[in-house]
């Protein structure tokens, strides 16, 4: 009785009888099969990213501070888009902290601590950040 | 018979039984008289086997419409179920204090907050405190906690965060664009806008028999999915856009909240719509009568709101009525009927909004 002693080039594994070219298409069947039952699926849902959630909001801030516009930010490349009724109704700032991100859905929540001259004063503020698929900072706590 | 030899591994595991079957003597012969081992092995073949993949595609392309309308069909069963229960509750609500529950409080505490001693939830309103806002600390857990009765299954709400427990039941502040009520300072850019028409608004007390248009003519709750939670994504039916513009009359409204191109985010405004429900928001538990359903939504601040209702329905919304009746709105309904519909008095003409 001998198991392994046959040629492997006399047969085949596949029932085709047809050699490699069967194992190829059945490989590329299995393929198409794949791609076919994935496209069912959802797409992967997006996930908040703190770091770069941070980094986007100190560029935001710090422009507001050095005196840029929403809409000097939009022209930026990636475009960063801002909804903040305050810088866009002409409050200057002067200084900003930045607390811990805390990620909130697909966004992430900053709490920051903005200063500068009546009437915006010194006051606290909640950030949503969202870095996919595209950029966005938008003030959260102050809503009408 | 030559001595057994050790065994070793196969590399080629499909040739063995073959194999086998060569060595095996003598082979039993079939009534045809053709022996197995002169038969070739027979299998399935590669365009067999994509033709049945095919015919099992075609059906299931032909039956999955069917099974997902049906269990649609289902969703919006249980969806009404749901409306007709928020509308009893606030039935129950006017039999034991006389009034309707108000839109919201000062705090931004939600009608629906007021609602739950009658939804079986008596404990979670205990642990709402009215004087506090809400977003103090002191209700985390419950702006946390889901209330199955405000969630429609047709609504999945993937996005909304663990932190805030989702509503998809508004209530109705009417057919103006006033998010407040209006204020008294001529100074204040809506000075001299009308009270809201709606049952429910800030510090709202309305009565049965307040509504002058009859309660089964004025709407009470409709719906709205949840929103996205990403303001890096416009998502036309859910999010609430900002048109930065000063509308000063719904048909205004309407025509600049269309008129925006919500691929520029600069017109996004508020992507976290729909949660929590103990937060008392016009993007959150209040809706509005000045646009049409499944239309945009959309924010002028500072004061002018224009959301509406909206449902992952096919054609139309749910439509609870102050007398407790649920009703489905098409899409296309006539504005003006729609508006109707959202003030409590003005007795207009509200018998074209329905089929």
């Amino acid at each position: 009785m001998r198991l392994c002693s046959v040629s492997p080039t006399g047969t085949s594994s596949v029932a085709t009888g047809r050699g490699t070219s069967s194992v190829g298409r059945a490989v590329a069947a299995a393929l198409l099969l794949g791609v076919v039952v994935g496209g069912c699926g959802r797409p992967p849902d997006i996930v908040a990213d703190p770091e770069r959630a941070a980094s986007i909001l100190e560029t935001v801030l710090a422009a507001w501070r050095d005196g840029e516009t929403c809409a000097d930010l939009q022209k930026r490349s990636p475009a960063i888009h801002v909804a903040d009724e305050r810088w866009l109704g002409g409050a200057t700032l002067t200084s900003f902290t930045i607390g811990e991100g805390r990620p909130f859905g697909p966004s992430t929540r900053f709490e920051v601590t903005l200063v500068g001259p009546p009437p915006l004063g010194t006051r606290k503020a909640v950030y949503a950040v969202s870095t996919q698929p595209s950029l966005s900072v938008a003030r959260t706590d102050e809503r009408d | 018979m030559p001595p057994p030899g050790p065994i070793m591994a196969d590399p080629h595991p499909g040739t063995a039984r073959r194999v086998e079957r060569r060595n095996r003597a003598p082979a039993r012969v079939t009534r045809t008289g053709a022996g197995l081992h002169d038969r070739a092995p027979r299998a399935f073949t590669l365009v067999e086997l994509l033709v049945v993949i095919a015919i099992i595609a075609v059906l299931i392309g032909l039956l999955l419409p069917a099974v997902q309308s049906s269990r649609e069909a289902a969703r919006r069963t249980q969806c009404a179920e749901k409306v007709r229960q928020v509308c009893l509750a606030l039935q129950n609500h006017h039999s034991t204090k006389g009034n309707l529950p108000p839109g919201r409080t000062a705090t931004s505490i939600s009608g629906q907050a007021f609602l739950l001693p009658y939804m079986e939830q008596a404990d979670l309103f205990d642990r709402v405190n009215p004087a506090l806002a809400w977003n103090h600390a002191s209700h985390t857990a419950v702006a946390a906690t889901r209330v199955p009765a405000f969630v429609c299954p047709s609504d999945p709400a993937a996005a909304v965060p663990s932190t805030f427990a989702p509503n998809n039941y508004r209530l109705n502040q009417g057919s103006g664009i006033l998010w407040g009520n209006p204020p008294t300072s001529s100074s204040d850019p809506n000075f001299g806008y009308p009270m809201p028409n709606g049952p429910f608004f800030l510090d709202s007390k309305v009565r049965y028999q307040d509504v002058s248009d009859g309660t089964s003519h004025t709407a009470a709750v409709s719906e709205h999915d949840a929103g996205d939670f990403n303001n890096g994504l416009p998502t036309d039916r859910t999010d609430t856009f900002w048109p930065q513009t000063s509308p000063t009359t719904a048909d205004e409204a309407m025509q600049q909240c269309r008129g925006i191109n919500i691929t520029n985010l600069s017109f996004q405004r508020f992507s976290d719509v729909g949660a929590p429900w103990l937060y008392g928001y016009h993007s959150t538990t209040i809706y509005f009568h000045s646009l049409p359903p499944n239309g945009r939504s959309c924010m002028f601040p500072p004061g002018r709101i224009a959301t509406t209702a909206q449902s992952s329905h096919p054609g139309g919304v749910m439509l609870g009525m102050c007398d407790g009746s649920t009703r489905f709105v098409n899409d296309r309904v006539d504005i003006t009927a729609w508006r109707g519909l959202g003030s409590t008095g003005g007795a207009e003409v509200v018998s074209g909004a329905f089929p």
